[in-house]
């Protein structure tokens, strides 16, 4: 491959400046564009910071793209897409943005990984590394036809340090509203963003009562990190807006604390590469 | 009474999946296999729906001959009809076809209401089929749905995102992937899980749904169990006068490897 | 006679699809409704043994695992008895201290016996409602003064115009206190005395102390304590000319000695299903014990003293794990498929290798686990004593003792008449 195009999308903007480590890894060593694609409504005055690290900014803002749908953010990044020709398309693996690369990778046609932890470059060709069996294991994958989308679980790459001077350019698209009406919306309270901390520490069913996550918030406060739960305290009991784990959030941070977490193999996947794992435990048997 | 096709799929029981300790390969030809955990749920709620609206719950399937295990189970949870794509290169299909199949067939079988599909499956996790059989088919598609009914032609269904619960309004015919936290599924009785096993199943090959071939977009090179190497330091505190030791010596090693 | 090959029959254990799925759905259930559960109930129940765990076993009946080979007529589940042996198995797993699962095993073994050879009527009156768990139906043949000497048994039922009249007692039956507190009653498949002494005078009948939520009249019944499998009861109860029509009499007068031994041997294979389940948890306790203490610095499976008395332990398991299996396959062949080939007799060997070997083996292991966990496991706090102590109640006795095992194996293999004074 010569001189590539690589196009990033996430809807947000802090995942976007990760997926321009990767790009600017790959356009480092084959030589090319970093371009950034921003769609949504009410999003172009928070786009400086990406113009720093792409070559060029697409920004898409209209009010029909208030309602999320993946396949309407599909087809509108679609245009973007058919602008730029890219040979790669970066999307950040949230639930949105790993169901937008699914759709975009249905009406290209062509090759989409998601739960990618790692792109490396061999012999000019990208393997790309994903979880796989529910965490378990790790699959080398290869994609055979172009573009190539690939979705990048957050926290999979740092914050870039390369500065540059992107241009920003604002595109109209038509737009076809999806047949989808929002009745109601509740915002879940945003919990501290757990990847992003070198200290995690993690509340397991083994946390009998809501408050006695008071204590773990003291001993996080001390250790300068923040607290996440385990699956069951999030999704059932719903104490955290979301949890740690495959189908929450993967995270590596320096140290990892989980208290009274048994250790299920989709929460094993979503610390597996912290530095230090601390389990506090009173069954000494415990998966975990 | 809505007519509602179930996708589900056999998947491996990652549970269950062992791996050779030498070579990181796991043991696939030995392993149990089940339907996924959230397509398990989907049916489960398509049989709600029944319960509560009438209509049929039919079950589709693609994969080889261990798929028809995934039909007999949702039997045995009480759906109505399924249909099986059978295909021997189904282990090498990736999500595009796997999808674009689903989509041939539930063109071909028509007259339906509601898809419902798990968001993810329980092996391969990537999401993507449920989005990619919306797109196919030209249908309005929810997403992660943790709860749902019906009002007349309309679904009503609560998708679950990072930020918050959004509750939207479709009309149907629609696809939606529902989450494990949608319902606890039914664990059938023997009386059902003998019934099931004689109602038949529809076969169809790729050629019966008008699919002449499939082009593959991506490929596994390689699936192996990540090596990672652990300390494994047990401190005990399991008695009060154990504790403070213990924590002193966590604090150490934290020290140690310049955590704190 | 040359000691057979393979005896009586060559039976390799597999099984359906359809049993396997059942497998997953049963042991889903019972890891989500039981095994939770389970210490609770023993913890109570020991305390008060009329702590029946009224809705664990209202789960079970609506999970379907009541009278699972009954035919679906009388509101049974159509199912093989291998699917029973299983669903057992899953819940002795699942409840190690064995309660819930003897509770499910009576009721599976002694209404398909009496599905065999009662009345359809009383088949049709009594078998919906033990489905339902409305009802209890167990095996009431132990006497104070014992209970292997079967044909030593001195209940009465005198026939008195339409009715039996039953005076005397029985003792160490499980259930008493389920068929005063369940709904619609119950009772048991009840041996009593007809005719002359020995077995030949003996005639089986579905005894229903309570039914339609009516106690009967005469009947008196007692509560013991138990030291271990708490959360069923066991009692005993007199019959002072208590009355119970002459439908009840299961089969023909005086041949009820035929009958309890067929029902027994398929009684039988629950109760060694019971406690291979709980082995099986036993097994998985040590093993995880193995992977985290260490003792002088070492893993104590280095030391082959633990280790290869485990690997033992585990051979014994495979073993009466698959004798369990072997004899309820036969019992499919003979009740359920009804295949001429086989006699109910070819059971005898084949039950009594699974019951003499599944309770005492898990027993051993018991034991022997709590030995390598140490002082710990004598304490109230770990929970390996319950499974313990439940699973010891099969080798003392219990649808037959240990050593009456023994007397059929050598009895059917060297011949009766070699074997008396």
């Amino acid at each position: 491959m010569d001189m590539v195009t690589i196009l990033s999308y996430s809807e947000r903007i802090d995942l976007q400046l990760e997926l321009a480590t990767l790009a600017n890894e790959i356009t480092n060593k084959l030589s090319g564009n970093s371009i950034s694609a921003v769609i949504g409504y009410g999003i172009k005055d928070k786009v400086d910071v990406l113009s720093k690290n792409f070559d060029k900014v697409f920004v898409i803002d209209s009010e029909d793209l208030k309602l999320f749908n993946p396949i309407t953010y599909a087809n509108v990044l679609l245009n973007i897409v058919n602008n730029t020709k890219p040979d790669i398309i970066l999307i950040s693996d949230t639930k949105r943005g790993g169901a937008i690369a699914s759709a975009l990778s249905a009406l290209l046609d062509t090759g989409c990984i998601t739960e990618v932890t790692k792109v490396e470059l061999v012999n000019d060709d990208l393997v790309i590394y994903r979880g796989a069996y529910g965490g378990l294991g790790l699959a080398q994958t290869k994609i055979l036809t172009s573009p190539k989308i690939i979705a990048v679980k957050p926290g999979s790459y740092p914050r870039p340090t390369a500065i540059k001077n992107g241009i920003i350019e604002e595109m109209k698209v038509d737009i076809k509203k999806p047949e989808i009406e929002l009745v109601e919306f509740r915002a879940k309270e945003t919990g501290a963003r757990l990847n992003e901390s070198d200290v995690v520490v993690v509340a397991g069913r083994g946390v009998k009562k809501k408050d006695d996550l008071q204590m773990l918030e003291d001993l996080a406060k001390i250790l300068g990190g923040v607290v996440g739960c385990s699956r069951p305290l999030s999704a059932d009991l719903g104490w955290c807006p979301t949890w740690v784990g495959m189908s929450g959030v993967t995270i590596k941070p320096k140290l990892y604390i989980g208290v009274g977490v048994s250790g299920q193999i989709q929460h094993i996947a979503g610390i597996r590469d912290s530095k230090i794992i601390v389990a506090i435990n009173i069954d000494p048997t415990h998966h975990i | 009474m809505p007519n509602i096709i179930v996708c589900v799929k056999q998947s491996y029981d990652v549970q269950q999946l062992r791996y050779d300790k030498v070579s990181k390969q796991f043991l696939l030809a030995e392993a149990p296999k089940k339907m996924s955990d959230t397509d398990r749920r989907a049916v489960e709620e398509a049989l709600r729906i029944r319960e509560k609206y009438g209509g049929k719950v039919i079950i589709l399937t693609v994969g080889n001959q261990d798929s028809i295990d995934a039909i007999r189970q949702a039997y045995a949870m009480g759906a109505d009809e399924g249909y099986a794509i059978i295909d021997k290169d189904y282990e090498n299909f990736d999500t595009n076809n796997v999808a674009m199949i689903l989509a041939q067939a539930i063109r071909k079988m028509g007259n339906f209401d509601l898809v419902l599909c798990g968001a993810e499956s329980t092996d391969g996790y990537s999401r993507q089929v449920p989005v990619k059989v919306a797109v196919y088919l030209g249908l309005p598609f929810i997403n992660f749905v943790r709860e749902l009914r019906l009002e007349g032609n309309y679904v009503i269904a609560t998708s679950d995102y990072e930020d918050g619960l959004y509750i939207y309004r479709v009309k149907m015919p629609a696809i939606v992937a529902v989450t494990l936290d949608i319902n606890e599924p039914r664990t059938p009785t023997p009386s059902a899980i003998l019934r099931a096993s004689r109602k038949p199943i529809t076969q169809w090959t790729l050629k019966d749904i008008g699919v002449d071939g499939v082009k593959v977009h991506f490929k596994v090179l390689n699936t192996y169990v990540p090596e990672v190497r652990r300390k494994r330091i047990i401190l005990d505190a399991s008695t009060d006068d154990k504790i403070v030791n213990a924590v002193q010596k966590l604090i150490d090693a934290l020290r140690q490897e310049r955590i704190i | 006679m040359s000691v057979p090959i393979s005896y009586p029959k060559d039976t390799v254990v597999s099984f359906t699809k359809d049993e396997i799925m059942f497998r997953e759905s049963v042991r889903e259930f019972a890891q989500k409704h039981i095994a939770p559960k389970w210490i609770e109930v023993d913890e109570e129940a020991s305390k008060d043994p009329m702590k029946i765990p009224l809705d664990l076993i209202k789960k079970i009946a609506d999970q379907g695992l009541l009278c699972i080979p009954c035919s679906d007529k009388y509101g049974g589940q159509g199912g093989t008895y291998t699917m029973a042996t299983i669903a057992v198995e899953e819940l002795a797993y699942a409840d190690p201290a064995v309660a819930l699962a003897v509770y499910t095993l009576l009721n599976n073994g002694w209404p398909f016996a009496l599905q065999l050879f009662g009345r359809e009527e009383v088949s049709q009156e009594v078998i919906p409602r033990v489905s339902k768990g409305e009802a209890f139906f167990g095996i009431a043949s132990t006497e104070p003064q014992g209970g292997s000497d079967v044909a030593g048994i001195r209940m009465t039922a005198k026939k008195i115009n339409n009715v039996y009249v039953f005076n005397g007692e029985k003792a160490y039956i499980s259930g008493v206190g389920e068929v005063q507190v369940l709904p619609w009653g119950g009772g048991w498949f009840l041996i009593a005395r007809t005719g002359e002494a020995g077995h030949r005078g003996l005639s089986a009948f579905a005894f229903l102390a309570k039914k339609n939520g009516v106690i009967g009249k005469g009947w008196y019944p007692t509560i013991y304590h138990d030291i271990g499998r708490h959360g069923l009861t066991t009692g005993g109860f007199k019959c002072e000319n208590f009355e119970l029509d002459k439908d009840y009499l299961i089969g023909e007068e005086n041949k009820g000695f035929y009958y309890v031994m067929e029902g027994f041997n398929l009684a039988r294979i629950l109760v060694a299903a019971a406690t291979v389940g709980g082995a099986r948890w036993l097994l998985e306790q040590a093993v995880q014990w193995f992977r985290t203490r260490k003792l002088f610095g070492k893993y104590i499976a280095s030391f082959e003293g633990i280790s290869f008395r485990f690997a033992e332990l585990y051979a014994k398991y495979e073993a009466a794990r698959y004798f369990v299996y072997r004899a309820s396959r036969l019992a499919d062949k003979i009740y359920i498929e009804k295949d001429p080939a086989y006699n109910p007799r070819d059971l005898n060997i084949p039950v009594a290798l699974a019951k003499m070997y599944g309770p005492e083996l898990a027993t051993e292991l018991g034991q022997e686990v709590m030995k390598w966990y140490g002082a710990y496991a004598y304490t109230k706090e770990s929970p390996i004593h319950r499974a313990w102590l439940g699973l010891f109640s099969y080798t003392i006795g219990a649808e037959g003792a240990q050593n009456i095992m023994r007397y059929i194996i050598a009895r059917d293999l060297i011949g009766s008449e070699y074997m008396r004074d």
